[in-house]
């Protein structure tokens, strides 16, 4: 169990920044994720962290020892691959055992760990067996079985569940969810996927082309965000843009459409401002009869899930996805379309950040 | 699918059966010659002797020398061509500048004729005017009479042969690396080995396979290795480097001894067929794993 | 900063063991004979290309580069045309079927040509055929189609299964899915192929040895004829040999992302 500090870490290959001076902190017994679109940095970082990639800049401290200058099997961390990187030619036991006889354990104590964790994991039936004979989710398994045999201060996630089907996945999630509140060590788990994040995360981190977008815990990333690119990111479905200005009518603020001229009272809260983008979550936003509209808007595609549609919307020219009760919409009608703008976020169209 | 005349079939099977008709027809052909005592010099007189050239073989020192020369040779040429392959490869097995020329370089001793190989070799290796001993007198040794003495003559003709083949281990190996994946290496780092480690528990085991299989071909090249034999040496000095194959040449083209040429030839194939067994044993131990 | 020095004086040395030899021979070729023999070895000469007017003059030669640009060409091309043809066959069947066809063709590849060429030659003998070009193109036709065969075959398994199925959705005909789909789609695994077969032949010494006559002799023999009586006639000798490797080196630097894979038959992909 760590704390993990990251300080400034910066690197570059050639012209290309791939970490932009990052800065993380993370206590002890956390579960961090580290969450953005392809290219973002985030597997540089954790290949970093593990001391598999050197840095160009900054320092990275486990527990209280600088490791920057270290090398990865010095560090005592346990990292779990996408690919799982089972070692081909062992058996399950080799694979799981391979960190403590790099340790210097005898025989015997190897054999102890190796059939605790496999009891663990319940991968014991799989012990004599080479990693090509197993499933995609038996070989997580013992990834993580390797991982967790050395008892490490850290423990580190590249995308594990990438490579596995959906069904597998929802599985996995949990048991790793479920692992890190047995054992309570330090986990860093990067991902492409908000649901994983989301669902794992003690606090996420957002990573965008190697900056820092927002750290955070899952509620305030969701219904705090720092900035355009968070909310857009997080959210499924993915959160209404409408652009606009906040402009002064008489007493109140107003929300000017660009694209129709339509107008939203607003709080006084809002800050003025001629380029502004005003974000929605999708639960905030229900169809209802044209009086009562916030908006109009016609229905572009209803899409059944069972209980409920996935109802996508243009909202006067702007696209938008709800959820809605199964059937109130029909394909091709005008509907009105109430907003709840105590929840709505407001963004600097240029910069995209937060405003108010 | 299945068809009851699948069509394409008839691809392969004309072609399938003339290669096994011809195969049958001349390996019936040379075993029946092999029974009988044809000899060129004699030629329309042969009788059919049944397995005495056979008997003849196994007493004919001049022969079992031979073989003997050839199990030394691809042992010899075999292992350290694997070996010192394995070395490079390892040692080039990092990003540097001009990688890939040196990748291309490599090549060059693979595709150079081997008659010109052993012609260069001869040269390098003349005791007179050759690099060899050149290089040897200036580390202060005496010139070593590399292909006319009896001794040295046969480790001159494995040399040219190792110079020439190791690079196909080292382009071989290679290419099986890039296919390699990275992630298990990456792994055992976090999990606390030395490089060194790394490669002897994670990326030779990987490497198994393909350097089974370059074994596997060069020993058979290497059995029936004869153009540097002839090139060089021509199987002397005093048939310090006549190997079996070269031995069946001799007995066919300069004794006319048909038969027992062939009788050799068949030996020599049998010997083949065990050697590669027995590499197939034991490279590929388990039953039922594919290689 | 040390380590990476001794690496580069580390390969530096090793490519010149490589290329050494290569060198010798360019550079003898462009000797004269002075320098040919001269001892301590000369680095920097005086060129010339008396060696090579000598070898373009020399008929046996000329006649040797032709019959080898013949036969390894003819050969090949026979090879890898009936070699595609049955290669395609083979990787439509199923496993079973295949393991045993493609044993039975590596199982070609282990008796020493010996055992070939003997009955070859004393048939050839019968029908006369020894300085007959006909004769080197069929033997070395005939020893290329198994391994025209098992490499092509690799090249072929490339190709995804579902391009055959679509075909014969739309109703192509067997030869037609092989002529206008797996051959352009293979088409560099052919060519490969094909480059590989007259590489070996053109390299080829001991059948050229023993099957060709005073007219069919191919370069490789033909080179030791310069290995006369009086002594070997080096400046010559090594002007030949650049000669004769020139062309296999061009066409070797063309496939050597394929060498790999062919010299084992595809079983490690190069």
């Amino acid at each position: 169990m760590a704390q993990l500090s990251i300080r400034e870490v910066a690197k570059s290959y050639g012209a290309i920044t791939v970490l932009d001076q990052i800065s993380i902190e993370v206590e002890e017994g956390a579960f961090v994720v580290l969450l953005g679109p392809s290219g973002c940095g985030k597997s540089t970082l954790l290949h970093a962290i593990a001391g598999l990639h050197d840095i160009d800049g900054g320092s990275i401290v486990i527990g209280d020892k600088d490791v920057t200058d270290l090398p990865a099997r010095e560090r005592d961390v346990a990292m779990v691959f996408q690919s799982y990187a089972l070692y081909p030619t062992m058996s399950v036991r080799e694979n799981i055992g391979f960190p403590l006889k790099m340790r210097g354990l005898n025989a015997e104590a190897i054999r102890d760990s190796v059939d605790r964790v496999a009891a663990v994991l319940k991968i014991e039936p799989l012990l004599a067996r080479r990693p090509r004979e197993l499933s995609g989710g038996q070989r997580q398994r013992v990834a993580i079985g390797r991982a967790l045999v050395r008892d490490p201060k850290l423990f580190l996630f590249d995308e594990p569940l990438s490579n596995l089907d959906a069904a597998l996945r929802g599985d996995l999630r949990a048991e790793i969810k479920r692992l890190h509140q047995r054992i309570k060590r330090t986990m860093v788990y990067v991902t492409h996927d908000q649901i994983e994040a989301m669902t794992l995360a003690t606090k996420i981190v957002i990573l965008n082309k190697g900056v820092v977008q927002q750290m955070g815990t899952p509620y305030e990333i969701y219904f705090n965000p720092a900035n355009l690119f968070v909310a857009r990111f997080i959210g499924s479905p993915p959160i209404t843009l409408i652009e606009g200005e906040v402009a002064r009518a008489g007493t109140d603020n107003m929300f000017l459409l660009k694209s129709s001229q339509s107008r939203i009272a607003l709080d006084a809260k809002v800050p003025q401002s001629p380029n502004v983008v005003m974000g929605i979550r999708p639960e905030n936003i229900s169809i209802v009869p044209a009086q009562d509209a916030t908006l109009k808007a016609t229905v572009d595609l209803v899409e059944p899930t069972g209980p409920e549609d996935i109802v996508t919307l243009n909202v006067e020219g702007h696209s938008s996805v709800i959820r809605s009760p199964a059937g109130m919409a029909a394909q091709g009608s005008s509907v009105g379309l109430n907003i709840d703008l105590d929840k709505a976020l407001f963004f600097d169209l240029g910069t995209g950040l937060r405003l108010g | 699918m299945t068809q009851r005349s699948d069509p394409s079939r008839l691809f392969y099977q004309p072609i399938v059966a003339v290669l096994t008709v011809t195969s049958l027809v001349l390996t019936v052909y040379v075993v029946w010659l092999s029974l009988r005592d044809l000899s060129l010099m004699r030629a329309g007189r042969d009788t059919f002797v049944g397995f005495d050239n056979y008997i003849r073989f196994f007493q004919d020192s001049r022969g079992l020398w031979a073989l003997w020369r050839t199990v030394l040779f691809t042992v010899l040429a075999t292992s350290i061509e694997v070996l010192l392959g394995l070395a490079i490869v390892l040692f080039l097995d990092r990003h540097f500048f001009l990688k890939r020329l040196v990748r291309t370089l490599l090549l060059v001793p693979i595709i150079m004729t081997p008659v010109v190989v052993g012609l260069t070799w001869r040269f390098i290796f003349d005791p007179a005017t050759g690099m060899a001993n050149y290089v040897l007198s200036r580390l202060g040794f005496s010139a070593m009479d590399w292909l006319g003495s009896p001794q040295v003559a046969f480790y001159s003709v494995l040399i040219a042969d190792i110079w020439q083949w190791t690079p196909f281990v080292i382009l071989l190996s290679m290419a099986a690396l890039d296919s390699a994946p990275q992630d298990p290496m990456d792994a055992a780092r976090v999990d606390g080995a030395r490089e060194w480690q790394v490669t002897w528990y994670v990326l030779l085991p990987m490497l198994r396979r393909a350097i089974a299989i370059v074994a596997l071909i060069r020993a058979i090249d290497s059995i029936k290795a004869f153009d540097l034999f002839y090139i060089m040496t021509r199987g002397g000095p005093a048939l310090s480097t006549e190997t079996l194959n070269y031995y069946g040449y001799v007995l066919a083209f300069t004794n006319f001894e048909i038969s027992y040429s062939m009788t050799v030839a068949l030996i020599l194939t049998v010997f083949t067929n065990f050697a590669l067994l027995a590499m197939y044993g034991v490279l590929f131990p388990k039953s039922g794993e594919r290689p | 900063m040390i380590r990476r020095f001794f690496f580069y004086v580390a390969l530096a040395i090793l490519m010149v063991a490589v290329l050494f030899p290569l060198y010798w021979v360019v550079a003898t070729s462009f000797k004269l004979p002075r320098d040919t023999f001269a001892m301590p070895p000369v680095w920097l000469f005086e060129p010339t290309l008396d060696n090579f007017r000598k070898v373009l003059a020399n008929q046996t030669f000329i006649r040797a580069f032709t019959n080898s640009f013949l036969v390894s060409i003819s050969a090949s091309m026979i090879a890898v045309a009936i070699g595609s043809l049955a290669a395609y066959g083979i990787t439509q069947q199923d496993a079973v079927r295949r393991r045993g066809q493609e044993k039975f063709i590596l199982s070609l590849r282990i008796a020493p040509a010996l055992v070939f060429v003997i009955p070859v030659y004393y048939f050839a003998v019968q029908l006369g055929a020894l300085n007959k070009h006909w004769l080197l193109i069929g033997a070395y036709a005939f020893i290329n189609i198994p391994f025209a065969i098992s490499l092509l075959i690799t090249f072929f398994d490339d190709i995804p299964r579902e391009l055959r199925d679509a075909a014969r959705v739309d109703g192509a005909r067997e030869f037609a899915i092989f002529w206008r789909i797996y051959l352009p789609a293979a088409k560099g695994g052919v060519v490969a192929t094909l480059i590989l077969c007259v590489l070996f032949t053109w390299n080829e010494f001991f059948v050229a040895l023993t099957l060709s006559g005073r007219n069919t002799q191919t370069l490789p023999v033909s080179i030791t004829s310069f290995l006369t009586f009086q002594g070997i006639e080096w400046g010559a000798l090594t002007a030949a040999a650049t000669l004769i490797m020139l062309p296999m080196l061009i066409l070797g630097m063309l496939v050597q992302g394929q060498i790999v894979r062919g010299m084992t038959l595809g079983s490690v992909k190069g």
